[in-house]
């Protein structure tokens, strides 16, 4: 199934137009008939690093009759497309040594406890939305995309002795493979819109599928034969690899019939960092209307991240004022960064509302601790947008007791779309209820 | 080895390998060796996770599908690259006025740009080759007063000619010029000489331009793809299809992938050639889908080591081809070039005194800025100076250019370091490396005649400080601040962690929230440090690292030298460690860290942990203080220091995996 391509060439290919966030074209409008069906169902894991301060997030009254905060008034116009969730906790990630940071963004998406290691003995679980990925659509060209703003650091440790794949990956294919995540919006665009040609007949698009397959397979044929040679380390490396390349060449032959829509500008290489925001926040929306995946993670920073907010006014890095020893000056500050971010979400939701795409998905936010000051792993922050195609009752806040695990709300979200899971992470095991009032 | 080992014990164990992928530098070099591109794909990659310090820990390096995506993606860049035709000279290249840049005047419509008064419409253009080329721009005028528009054409501010414009639009002209120009960037501009403007009698004379053009360079060959070139040695209509496909393949995948192929190999590759061909694809298609083969290979994208009995952990020996790799991604982050390879060959590179050699030679080759790049910029935290993020309010002149030139200074500063030099100069050298920037920045006073020219850095002494030597760089001052003020406890923490190797352990949860963020008041930042220690679990590591940094105080948060904190207040720079010894600046602590026994140990094995790209594990301590011992005796040199470790039994040997 795709659609029709009303847009030329030269325009596909992108030139070298500065478009500093993307216009929607009335082409990309045009929706396959699957993209809007009752079945399609669609996650995006949104990521917020060093907390959101509790007192200016959490609404005081539970219910239909919630309040919204000072850090959640960005979200106030979809007030019926939301469900708050609070007094949900993350015990996996807590531990008596330093490191908080590391461990909560790690088992942010897995709820488990992670391994303390410099890169020999990565250890963490499956993430949800790795678990989730295969149940809501496996016919995606892209089974999830791991998106983020920070790249990370070139240099320096990360978090106290525990590797930098801890701070910088919430979504997780395996115990030991994080998914690594593509952070450049030109990088996304190519790999969302490109290997397409028009000027190739079905024919030669075939034949050339086969081709480029067969360098695949020419790949895979050589890793076979050196995996008998090699140790059990090296086995495990070189499994990572096959798995890679097996599921770039299902993508490749998916990769006609999931054009279903045509691309605007190709973004410029350098944006600065609102604009880099706004960039991604438009390839998300479109990731989803063009049905080019099913499930998304976004991290806007890294764990512990220090960015400096200077346009907003603030001075300091991010996680040093996160630390606030309630100064009131520090906690102003955090907030203000907070309420920008959540503004961004806003806008993602917005474009999501307007494309008609909000009611089929569920935009879950949240961070890797609630309280930066006292790496609170408990009470966490916890919004969800969007009705994931009727599943979830919205325009609510429902409240919990402080020792329910996030895990449960997790193991909700996989079971609401067919999982027969019934544990998830290290404490998931009777999901939450929070979908329905 | 320890006495009373048992004596069966022959050969020490060389520790575990985890098969290494490259990372981004390596890739991106090794393309550059490999083909001779200037392409660095690797930079879309996600960033290399790194551990004990390093990005090139084979353990640490993870290989997700996103990884394989790339891979392939880069290897179609490099390939098309490789495989293109260049455009035929001469080129043309438009820009279209109501795109380009202007200094008046509005845009007219039908793609026209209107000079409404007098100014210009500019572009730049990138010529890439010198020559003549041919200047063209489309326009035409409103005339006023009985008199056209008239305009000059311009190069580089330069007028290479001047023109009265056709007084109706249906009357637009193109005008050209011939100019010799140079390769490189230049500026065409359309300048509106005689603007006229009387309302009153609706007078208004303008210039409208359509586009800006040039096309060159005339009369010159269009230069070969140089790689293409390279690569393609043969004629497949001389010498068969096949043969030369083969020769072709055969030369570069030994090259990828380090080591000769087997022929099975060699036979693979070529089939994916000939399916291709078989089904209509051109030789050239043919030829690329191989050689993209090799590049997605896992022999390209890993450094694969083989085992006789992958899962017997008794040492052998590395081969020579293996060996080769080693060497050459420690030294060069990049594949081995042609003599390594011979000696791979040959199956001399593991003699000592052959690998002695080769480290002299690949240390005295410029590929060895690849040690400054990865080995120095992480050790000694210049690439950190990228990520450092001084309030931009406090120091509005800290931009991306003072940052390139404090990279520099100490770039320039450790490259005096890869020969014999003592190391522990490092520390007690007094010299640096300046460019009228930094001389700036630093708000130095030099005398006439040692203000280095622009663009240009030379070597200062400062015999009295405070400037030279790792402990007055600016650039490391910066790297171990925060954004509003200096933190002692960092810049100890680097210092004992770096440079002696005794980083104090992280502090226990719940006490990181101590340090503040905004807190400029120097006495109270001292107290609040001193109070912070009557706590007895903060002592024990706050009394050695926040006294190395009170030292360090005059340097600001940006490295610049100072004597009182903005509040007036002196800078006190006196530090006192427990066992009582005492400094004051950075001069004396850089003496007593010079002095500090662990400090040679502590470079032996940074550059150990990145030679072997592996964290140091208990079967190192015997072959460490051997290195150690050689790297001492030979008055600290880093030369000695590299030749030791490539000779130690862990970098010669391997084992399997259990």
């Amino acid at each position: 199934m795709s659609c029709s391509r009303p847009i030329s060439r030269r325009l596909f290919l992108g030139g070298a137009a500065a478009a500093i966030s993307l216009p929607f074209l009335d082409a990309m409008r045009i929706r396959p008939a699957h993209a809007g069906g009752d079945d399609i169902a669609r996650m995006l894991f949104y990521f917020l690093p060093n907390g959101i301060h509790p007192p200016s997030w959490t609404p005081d009254a539970a219910g239909a009759e919630f309040d919204f905060k000072p850090i959640a008034a960005p979200l106030e116009a979809f007030r019926e497309d939301l469900l708050f969730v609070s007094g949900l906790s993350n015990r996996n990630a807590e531990d008596v040594i330093a490191g908080d940071h590391a461990r909560g963004t790690a088992s942010f998406l897995t709820a488990r406890s992670i391994v303390k290691s410099e890169g020999e003995e990565i250890s963490n679980g499956v993430s949800v939305d790795q678990e989730a990925a295969p149940l809501l659509g496996e016919a995606a060209l892209f089974p999830s995309l791991q998106l983020g703003i920070d790249g990370g650091d070139a240099v320096g440790a990360c978090d106290s002795g525990y590797s930098c794949a801890y701070i910088r990956n919430i979504s997780w294919a395996s115990e030991t493979t994080p998914l690594a995540k593509v952070t450049s919006p030109r990088l996304l665009f190519d790999r969302m819109f490109a290997g397409y040609d028009p000027t190739l007949t079905e024919a030669d698009r075939e034949r050339r599928r086969e081709l480029r397959t067969s360098v695949l397979d020419h790949a895979l044929a050589g890793a076979e034969s050196l995996n008998p040679k090699l140790g059990s380390r090296d086995r495990a490396k070189l499994d990572e690899y096959m798995t890679g390349v097996r599921e770039l060449e299902l993508r490749i032959a998916a990769t006609d019939s999931a054009l279903a829509c045509a691309p605007p500008d190709r973004p410029p290489e350098d944006l600065l960092y609102v604009q880099h925001v706004q960039a991604m926040t438009d390839l998300m929306v479109l990731a989803f209307e063009c049905d080019l995946t099913r499930t998304i993670s976004f991290m806007f920073g890294n764990g512990s991240s220090y960015r400096a907010f200077p346009f907003l006014g603030v001075s300091g890095a991010h996680h040093e004022l996160s630390h606030h020893q309630n100064d009131p000056e520090k906690i102003a500050a955090i907030e203000t960064i907070a309420t920008w971010e959540i503004a961004q979400a806003a806008d993602l939701i917005g474009k999501l509302k307007d494309r008609g795409l909000l009611e089929s998905s569920m935009v879950y936010i949240g961070s890797e601790i609630s309280d930066g000051n006292g790496h609170w792993h408990y009470d966490l922050p916890v919004a969800i947008a969007g009705q994931l195609g009727g599943r979830i009752e919205t325009g609510r806040h429902a409240r919990y007791d402080q020792e329910r695990p996030i895990a449960d709300l997790y193991l909700e979200m996989l079971q609401s779309v067919g999982s027969d899971l019934t544990e998830f992470g290290g404490d998931g095991a009777d999901p939450l209820g929070a979908f329905q009032a | 080895m320890l006495l009373g080992c048992p004596s069966e014990i022959i050969v020490p164990d060389p520790g575990e390998y985890v098969m290494h992928r490259l990372n981004r530098a390596e890739y991106n070099n090794t393309v550059r060796d490999l083909l001779g591109t200037s392409l660095t794909p690797a930079d879309d990659f996600p960033t290399d996770d790194h551990g004990y310090g390093f990005d090139n820990i084979g353990a640490a390096l993870s290989m997700s599908p996103l990884h394989v995506e790339l891979y392939e993606r880069a290897a179609d860049l490099l390939v098309t690259e490789a495989l293109s035709d260049p455009e035929p000279w001469p080129l043309t290249i438009t820009q279209q006025a109501e795109e380009a840049g202007a200094s008046v005047g509005s845009d007219w419509g039908l793609g026209f740009w209107n000079l409404s008064e007098e100014g210009e419409v500019s572009a730049v253009f990138d010529l890439v080759g010198e020559g003549t080329w041919t200047v063209r721009t489309r326009a035409f005028g409103h005339p006023a007063a009985g008199e056209s528009a008239r305009f000059s054409l311009r190069v580089d501010g330069n007028e290479i000619g001047q023109f009265d414009a056709p007084d109706l639009a249906s009357e637009v002209q193109v005008f050209e010029v011939d100019a010799t120009l140079l390769a490189g960037f230049h500026i065409v501009s359309v300048a509106f000489l005689n603007d006229f403007w009387q309302p009153e009698v609706g007078a208004d004379r303008n210039l409208l331009i359509d586009w800006i053009e040039v096309e060159g360079p005339i009369g010159r060959q269009t230069p070969p793809n140089a790689i293409k070139a390279d690569l393609l040695t043969c004629d497949p209509e001389l010498i068969g299809r096949s043969t030369c496909t083969r020769a072709i393949l055969g030369s570069f995948a030994t090259r990828a992938w380090r080591r000769p192929l087997t022929g099975v190999e060699l036979d693979s590759l070529l089939a994916l050639a000939e399916a291709a061909w078989n089904v209509g694809e051109s030789w050239e298609y043919g030829l690329g889908l191989a050689l993209k083969a090799a590049l997605v290979s896992p022999h390209f994208l890993f450094r694969v080591e083989l085992d006789e009995y992958p899962a017997s952990t008794e040492p052998h020996r590395v081969n020579d081809y293996e060996l080769a790799s080693r060497l050459s991604y420690f030294l060069w982050s990049s594949m081995p070039d042609e003599d390594l390879f011979a000696l791979a060959h040959d199956g001399t590179l593991h003699l000592p005194e052959v690998l002695a050699g080769q480290v002299r030679r690949m240390l005295a080759d410029p590929q060895s800025d690849a040690l400054i790049d990865n080995f120095a910029g992480q050790w000694l935290f210049i690439r950190a100076i990228e990520d450092a993020a001084p309030d931009g309010a406090t120091w509005p002149d800290f931009d991306d250019d003072v940052r390139a030139s404090l990279q520099a200074e100490m770039r320039l500063f450790f490259a005096g370091f890869l020969d014999g030099r003592d190391m522990r100069q490092l520390l007690t050298s007094t010299s640096t490396w300046l460019d009228s920037r930094l001389v700036g920045h630093y708000e130095l006073d030099l005398p006439e005649g040692i203000v280095p020219a622009d663009g240009t850095f030379v070597e200062v002494d400062f015999p009295d400080g405070p400037r030279g030597g790792l402990l007055g760089m600016g650039g490391l001052m910066t790297a171990t601040s925060y954004p509003l003020r200096t933190s002692p406890t960092l810049r100890g923490k680097w210092v004992l962690g770096h440079l002696l190797c005794a980083e104090p352990p992280a502090p226990p949860p719940g006490v990181e929230g101590l340090s503040t963020e905004d807190e400029t008041d120097a006495e109270t930042l001292r107290e609040r440090l001193e109070q912070h220690r009557e706590d007895p679990v903060c002592a024990s590591c706050h009394e050695v690292m926040d006294e190395i940094g009170f030292a360090l105080e005059p340097f600001d948060p940006v490295g610049v030298h100072r004597t009182e904190y903005s509040e007036g207040v002196p800078v006190d720079a006196s530090g006192t460690f427990p066992d009582g010894r005492s400094f004051v600046g950075p001069r004396e602590l850089t003496a007593v860290i010079a002095a500090d026994e662990r400090l040679g140990g502590c470079i032996a094995r940074q550059l150990y942990t990145y030679a072997l790209g592996r964290g140091p594990v208990f079967e190192d301590l015997d072959p460490m203080v051997d290195i150690e011992a050689a790297f001492m005796d030979s008055g600290y040199s880093f030369e000695e220091l590299a030749i030791a470790i490539v000779t130690s039994d862990p970098f010669l040997l391997r084992r399997g995996q259990p």
